[in-house]
Formats: C-alpha cells, sequence, structure tokens
C-alpha cells in the first residue's frame, strides 16, 4: 500500500450566506495516494468542487485538516493557495478563459507560475512554455495568440500546460473536460491519462460525467449534501455500487447498450443544502429508508472491498440481485 | 407529421452567399420522438431554428418544412408567429434564463395560454394549473405564486415544457434541454417528454450531443456532421451497429460504464468551419478510412431497412471494428 500523497482528514468546509451557514463539505476524510486518480461524484450541491477548491487553498477551511504528502497545509504560513502551490498542488477548471488573462499571449500564461519560482531570461520562459505546448498537442504557431483566439479545446490544453509548468505533484482536475465536445474531451483525457504516466503524476477528478469518470478513475468517493457516501477502487463502486445514492446515480446514466435501463428509477430532487435532513442525509429520497436511517448518521465501514456509510448496506445488496 | 426536406441556412457576406448549415432532409411521425445529434457547428442548433423561422435576420432559408401539410418555410412572418405556440414549440438548455426572473410563473404561462385564443382570465388559470400537473410539478396552485429562482433547473424545465405546450403544440423541438442538468434530474425530463409522447401523441425533435441520451429517448436517429446529416436511422440498430466512420467514432467516446479505467482516444482533429467545407465527404480530412474517391459528391445511400449513410466505404467496413 502506497502512503497517500494527498490527506483530507475531517474536512468541514462552511460558507457564510445571506440565509445562514451553509455546510457544503461535512467532516470528509479522503486520501489519495500518489500517481492514482480519485474522482469525486455527486450531484450539484453535493461538495466535490467545494472540497477541490479547499484543497487548493481557494476556500476557507472550517475544521480539519488538508495534508500533502505528510505536511499540514493550513500549518504554513502566508496565504492558503501559496502553500498549496508550494506544496504542488494545481488546479484546471472548467472554463479555461477564467484562468488566462485575456491580454497575454498564451505562452506567457504557461510560463506564469514559472516567472516568480525560476530564474530565467523570457526568452528561457519562452522556450519551456512552447516545449510544454508541443507536449499537450498544441502547435507552437499559437505561442503568440491571446485565448480568444483558441478554440475551448485548445484553451483547455494551454490550462493544462501552465499547471504542468508549475511542475505539480497534484492537478486538480474540476470538470475541466465538461464543456468540450465528445471527441475533443476524449482526447484531452487521453493526453492526461499520458501525462499522468509520464510524469508520475496524482489527480483529484471531479466531474459529472459518468463516461469520463469511468474512463480516468482509480478510485471513486461518492458525496451527497457535502457528506462522504461511498468510496473506493473504481471497479467496485462502479461496477457493484453499495451505497442506494451511488446506484441511482448510476442507474440514471444514459449508456448506448442500456444494460442499466431495467433498474432506472427516478429520484426526487435533491434536498436543501441549508437544511439537510437528520440521519443520512439521503434518506429523504432513499427507497430503503428506515426509522433508524432519520435518525442516526451512519457511519463509513467495510463492505464488499469499499467503504459504504449506510445502515443497510447488506441488505440492500440481498434485494437489489 | 413534419417533412423537412432540403432545408439549407446561408447568410450573405458582401455579395458572397455563405453557407451555414444543410441542405438537410428528415422527417418525423405523430409521436415519434427523433434525436438529432452532433457537435458544437455541426448545425443541428441553426436547422432547429429554421424550422422555427428564429433566424438572425440576415440568415437566408431555402427549403421546405411542411408541418401538417404547412410550409412553415413559406409563411410570411405573421402567419409563421400565430403557430408557434400554437403548432410547433420550442425549449431550449437554460430553462431559469428562458423564464422572466421577475413574473411569477402564473402570469407566464397564463401569457402564453392567452396569446392564442381568448381563454378568460379564469380559465387559464385552471388550464395552467392543468399544465403544471401534467409535467409533474407537485402542488400546482401554489407553485404558481413562486418566481423562477425559487425552483430548481429541473422543476423549470418542466415548466417551460408545460409552456411550450399550453397553446396546444403538437410538435415540440428540444435542444438539449436536460444538459445542464445533473444525470437525475436528466432522467426525470427524459421520462417526462416519453410520457408526453407515448400518451397524448406529441412529436419530438431531440437535439443532444449525448449518444447516451439519445440512445435512452428517442426512436429515430439523424447524426450531423459539418452541416449535413451523414447516417440516420431506427435509433438502437444505427448505434448498436453504426456505419459512418464519424458515427463510430463518437460512439467510442459515448459513455461507457462497464469498461473502467480505459481512456478512448477521441477523433484527432477539429471539424472543419462553415463556409470551408470541402466537396465530397466533409468528414474525410478526419477519417481514417479516406479514399481518393471519398471527395466525389456522395448521397445518403439505404444500407438496409431504415438505415442510411453517406460513405462510399460504408458497406466494405461494416462490422469492422472500429
Amino acid at each position: 500500500m502506497q502512503a497517500p500523497l494527498l490527506d483530507i482528514a475531517g474536512l468541514d468546509v462552511v460558507y457564510s450566506t445571506a440565509r445562514g451557514p451553509l455546510r457544503a463539505v461535512a467532516d470528509v476524510t479522503l486520501s489519495v495516494r500518489e500517481a492514482t486518480t480519485l474522482c469525486l461524484i455527486g450531484e450539484s450541491g453535493s461538495g466535490k468542487s467545494s472540497i477541490a477548491r479547499a484543497v487548493c487553498g481557494l476556500n476557507p477551511v472550517s475544521g480539519g485538516a488538508i495534508r500533502m504528502a505528510g505536511a499540514d497545509l493550513g500549518a504554513q504560513r502566508g496565504h492558503r493557495a501559496v502553500a498549496a502551490g508550494a506544496a504542488g498542488i494545481q488546479i484546471v477548471f472548467q472554463d479555461p478563459l477564467s484562468g488566462l488573462d485575456p491580454r497575454w499571449p498564451v505562452w506567457r500564461s504557461i510560463a506564469e507560475p514559472r516567472l516568480a519560482r525560476f530564474k530565467a531570461s523570457a526568452a528561457e520562459h519562452r522556450r519551456v512554455a512552447e516545449g510544454l505546448m508541443e507536449r499537450v498537442g498544441l502547435s507552437t504557431a499559437y505561442a503568440g495568440r491571446r485565448p480568444h483566439q483558441l478554440s475551448g479545446g485548445q484553451r483547455q490544453r494551454v490550462t493544462i500546460a501552465r499547471a504542468l509548468a508549475a511542475e505539480p505533484k497534484l492537478v486538480i482536475l474540476d470538470e475541466a473536460v465538461s464543456a468540450l465536445d465528445l471527441s475533443v474531451r476524449n482526447e484531452i483525457l487521453f493526453l492526461l491519462d499520458e501525462l499522468k504516466r509520464e510524469r508520475a503524476l496524482t489527480y483529484l477528478f471531479i466531474s459529472h460525467d459518468m463516461g469520463a469518470v469511468a474512463q480516468m478513475a482509480t478510485d471513486v468517493a461518492v458525496l451527497y449534501l457535502g457528506s462522504l457516501m461511498e468510496v473506493g477502487g473504481a471497479q467496485a463502486v462502479i461496477s457493484r455500487p453499495a451505497h442506494p445514492y451511488t446506484r441511482a446515480l448510476l442507474a440514471a446514466v444514459p449508456t448506448i447498450d442500456g444494460t442499466n435501463r431495467d433498474v432506472r428509477r427516478a429520484i426526487g430532487d435533491v434536498d436543501d443544502p441549508m437544511h439537510p435532513p437528520a440521519g443520512c442525509r439521503f434518506h429523504r429520497r432513499c427507497p430503503y429508508t428506515i426509522d433508524r436511517c432519520r435518525t442516526e448518521v451512519p457511519a463509513q465501514r467495510p463492505f464488499e472491498g469499499r467503504n459504504v456509510a449506510c445502515h443497510r448496506a447488506e441488505e440492500v445488496a440481498a434485494m437489489a440481485h | 407529421m413534419l417533412e423537412v426536406e432540403r432545408v439549407a441556412v446561408t447568410y450573405d457576406k458582401g455579395g458572397r452567399s455563405v453557407p451555414l448549415t444543410g441542405p438537410v432532409s428528415f422527417s418525423i411521425g405523430e409521436g415519434e420522438i427523433f434525436g438529432l445529434v452532433g457537435e458544437s457547428g455541426s448545425g443541428k442548433s441553426m436547422t432547429a431554428l429554421a424550422l422555427m423561422r428564429l433566424l438572425p435576420r440576415h440568415a437566408q432559408l431555402t427549403g421546405r418544412t411542411v408541418l401538417d401539410g404547412t410550409d412553415l418555410a413559406a409563411l410570411p412572418e405573421r402567419g409563421m408567429r400565430a403557430l408557434r405556440g400554437s403548432r410547433i414549440s420550442m425549449i431550449f438548455q437554460e430553462p431559469v434564463t428562458a423564464l422572466n426572473p421577475v413574473f411569477k410563473l402564473e402570469a407566464q404561462l397564463v401569457a402564453a395560454i392567452r396569446a392564442h385564443g381568448g381563454a378568460s382570465r379564469a380559465d387559464a388559470r385552471k388550464r395552467a394549473v392543468e399544465l403544471l400537473r401534467m409535467v409533474g410539478i407537485p402542488d400546482p396552485e401554489t407553485r404558481l405564486s413562486y418566481y423562477p429562482h425559487q425552483l430548481s433547473g429541473g422543476m423549470c424545465q418542466r415548466v417551460m415544457i408545460g409552456m411550450a405546450l399550453a397553446a396546444g403544440a403538437r410538435f415540440l423541438i428540444a435542444d438539449e434541454p436536460t444538459t445542464a442538468l445533473d444525470v437525475t434530474i436528466q432522467e426525470q425530463i427524459l421520462q417526462l417528454i416519453e410520457r408526453l409522447s407515448r400518451e397524448t401523441g406529441l412529436s419530438v425533435l431531440f437535439i443532444s450531443h449525448d449518444l447516451g441520451v439519445v440512445a435512452r429517448l428517442c426512436d429515430r436517429v439523424a447524426v450531423m456532421y459539418a452541416g449535413e446529416i451523414v447516417e440516420t436511422g431506427e435509433a438502437d440498430a444505427l448505434l448498436r451497429a453504426p456505419l459512418h466512420p464519424y458515427t463510430k467514432g463518437l460512439l467510442r467516446c459515448a459513455p461507457d460504464l462497464s469498461e473502467i479505467g480505459v481512456v478512448q482516444r477521441g477523433i484527432p482533429g477539429t471539424p472543419p468551419p462553415a463556409g470551408a467545407w470541402p466537396s465530397g465527404c466533409r468528414f474525410r480530412a478526419r477519417c481514417a478510412f479516406a479514399l481518393p474517391l471519398c471527395s466525389e459528391p456522395q448521397a445518403l445511400a439505404d444500407h438496409g431497412d431504415d438505415h442510411q449513410v453517406r460513405c462510399w466505404r460504408a458497406a466494405e467496413l461494416a462490422g469492422q471494428v472500429h
């Protein structure tokens, strides 16, 4: 068993809103081993992006600890985002335009993370940036272009090159391929997979796109209203989901062969995150709810090769087969 | 019910006519759900806007779109306006922005009902409650006094569908109606569209980039690439045994939860932009099977029952692993 590169322990993220405090992440414990990909899945409001932003220091951490290679990021001096960058964490967002300066030629945006950290001439920085462009499949003829002159797929390649420029250990991909067309998306996934092997990168991959998750994941963590429902190896969680929420989520994914069609079942709307239900947070939408689920928060426990937070995992497995 | 014949959209650029999409031909029967699939820029949304006659001002529409005997493309704007909502309606990707944020649902639904025919305000309100119930909004009387922001994205899309059908339209164009929604909510909306089609005979042109959604919902399907249909037919058969190399490439990328940890390559390259379409096969620059022959113009040709494909090598490549 490899030691975890990223270790998230009892993480809480609480936002203050006009309607009061919103607990977007509630006591989540996760770890990501080096050179693997952990995928976070769940509906809108599940807390996946809040976790990602907390890890790279863009969100306040209200409780718990985030450790990178054993070092507590919260204990570092200065801004959390700077500490995260120094610890080797980079993030790629869904909308590449939001992360690129519209006035800069793309080579400069790619080189930016290096400007402060590596002393070199402008020509040298440009040479490194162009080398990264070639690596991510962009012609160096684009080096002097502005972001708006590139297509969506090309821009996302620019932000990936920029993340690589910082020589990261962990790359957070927050819906990084969600805005792309299917064939472009898969070309980017293929590139990410190559880069991961070549540079022993570790990914925290966040997506609502289960097709992309199935292709990329080593491990999968399933979140609902900020709480962890199920976590384990991708094969176990996707092929044999144990938590009723994971089952419902995967059954709703339309696939070509329709193998999951017979278990398809519409579940209601997401609960109000301001007022999460007591007990198991999923109990109002769960077809297997009993009284205990309404009062007692289920603990994470090992079940068939993964961890699941469900009082009735055994019975659900028996009923469903 | 709807016959689309050689519909094309062009625009005038300094005296030169630049094609935006087409020509495209297909037909949709009563109660049929027809999927139009393609990537960004393939022309699927432009074709839908052409059917609704909602094109940008400088765009030119040619071809015929015959809905129950009326050629929509030939109608004057006034005549078309009378049919929008009463015969043909359209819903879009962002249901929350499609509703007016400053009016309650009641005002918006009543306006849609009264826009065609002179229902009284009280009757229109009753009809609004029926519509909300029909599209599966719980407690519809209370919801009438809600503003759009008080509803979830899925509920807003239900309201949009209700509003689209408020004045009796029997033909619905749905342009990526579930793309902005979570898969769980998407499934609810797909079930609603399916139910309306089966129970009331509603015909649907369903536009999507998601082949899984199309396989889940549609009876027949057409795959568009660079402004033309490259393959069309009965949805299940076509998606199980695609013939066009482009369709095969798209399907390779489609969600497959039975294969974990294997990253599939996409289709290398990008589609040619509108106006730069080559003669012959428009996909040939990206196609692994292209031959010199592929620069010759080609028509959609029959390959079995209700399955047509625009590829010179379709028969030869059939059954071959993509």
